[in-house]
């Protein structure tokens, strides 16, 4: 018979909170990479994303081994809301200090040819660049719901808004992401009409 | 992945199965984890040993113990007001010891040629209350235009002007 998936959670939390070093194991397995696509997706640099990845699981770990998580039932939640503190902070910092790690930077570089096509045949490079273009708001709803891979009541939890807002500005934010792809696809056929005249 | 049943389009579903895709894509190389747990474990454990060596503390409804620092403080207060109580009890007793005379003395009498000193006291008292009566002022302005208008008239007399024509 198979255990409760979240009473399966709170005793592995409670095994790690006395060191039990395969109860973190199993935690870090199951989040870890979640939490590295979040940043990746933002920093668009895998040195840094890993940074901020172990960074991240070093604060809940000194919590968890501490006794201070008290946040019993809602721990992807917590997990995502200090992931995503950290995300903003590397941005922010970034952006304040330009350099070769700067997001902004980052994001304009020329992508790479090994994502695939993606979305009747555009490629996941130009998706990339298309989320780049959302709000600040967007990309967050965005890249939890889809790198982070919370439901919306977890969202809810992280970003403190009502579940209804964050269903609406993923539609919305889906709808920009397809405009901006359309317009990118439209840019590049009359590029190509172009060139063979 | 997500499902996306709530989005009610089949372009935008198609969409987000992409941006999963795209997610999948960005979840790191194979030794991501290894290189997490190895350098996080550590901080986990020494938490724990921290928290294992940290003092109990005693748990209750009431003020089960009190600190050396609270104590000090409610001695402060205890030390003022019995302060304020010693000082009190010995400004009585000295000016028990110390309270002036109750035998009222006579008055002196003052010496042939020699005014008292109350005496003249009371007279410059006397004069600055008379300055001050508006009545007494209103009188001797008066008396000043009287004096004034009489001295122009003697001027004028004295000029060689007949009396009526100064009139």
């Amino acid at each position: 018979m198979s255990q409760d998936p979240s009473q399966e959670l709170a005793d592995l939390l409670q095994a790690a909170s006395r060191g039990d070093p395969a109860a973190w194991r199993e935690l870090v397995a199951r989040y870890s990479r979640r939490v590295y696509a979040l940043a990746k997706s933002r920093c668009r640099n895998e040195d840094v994303a890993e940074e901020i990845a172990q960074s991240v699981f070093a604060t809940v770990a000194v919590k968890i081994g501490a006794g201070e998580y008290t946040e019993v039932g809602r721990f992807e939640s917590w997990l995502f809301r200090v992931a995503m503190n950290r995300v903003r902070d590397t941005v922010r910092k970034a952006k304040r200090r330009p350099e070769a790690r700067d997001p902004e930077l980052l994001a304009n570089q020329p992508q790479r040819q090994s994502e695939g096509p993606a979305y009747d045949g555009i490629a996941l490079g130009r998706l990339r660049d298309a989320m780049a273009e959302l709000s600040e708001a967007d990309r967050e709803v965005i890249e939890l719901r889809h790198h982070g891979g919370l439901s919306f009541k977890q969202m809810a939890d992280v970003l403190e808004e009502p579940v209804g807002t964050l269903l609406a500005r993923h539609h919305r934010a889906l709808k920009k992401l397809r405009e901006a792809l359309g317009d990118s696809v439209e840019a590049e056929q009359s590029t190509a009409e172009v060139d063979d005249e | 992945m997500n499902d996306h049943e709530h989005l009610n389009d089949r372009e935008l579903t198609a969409l987000a199965a992409e941006i999963d895709r795209l997610a999948f894509q960005d979840r790191g190389d194979a030794g991501l984890e290894s290189r997490i747990f190895a350098a996080t474990l550590p901080m986990l454990q020494n938490a724990g040993q921290a928290r294992a060596q940290q003092p109990l503390k005693l748990v209750g409804s009431g003020p089960v113990r009190v600190g050396v620092a609270e104590r000090r403080e409610s001695r402060v207060g205890m030390k003022i007001a019995a302060g304020f109580a010693i000082a009190a009890t010995a400004a009585l007793a000295w000016m028990g010891t110390h309270r002036p005379s109750s035998v009222v003395q006579g008055p002196q009498i003052a010496a042939f040629n020699q005014k008292p000193a109350m005496a003249a006291s009371v007279d410059e008292w006397a004069i600055a209350s008379a300055v001050l009566d508006d009545g007494l002022n209103d009188e001797i302005d008066n008396l000043a235009k009287a004096t004034s208008t009489l001295r122009s008239d003697l001027d004028t007399i004295g000029t060689g002007e007949s009396y009526e024509e100064a009139m």
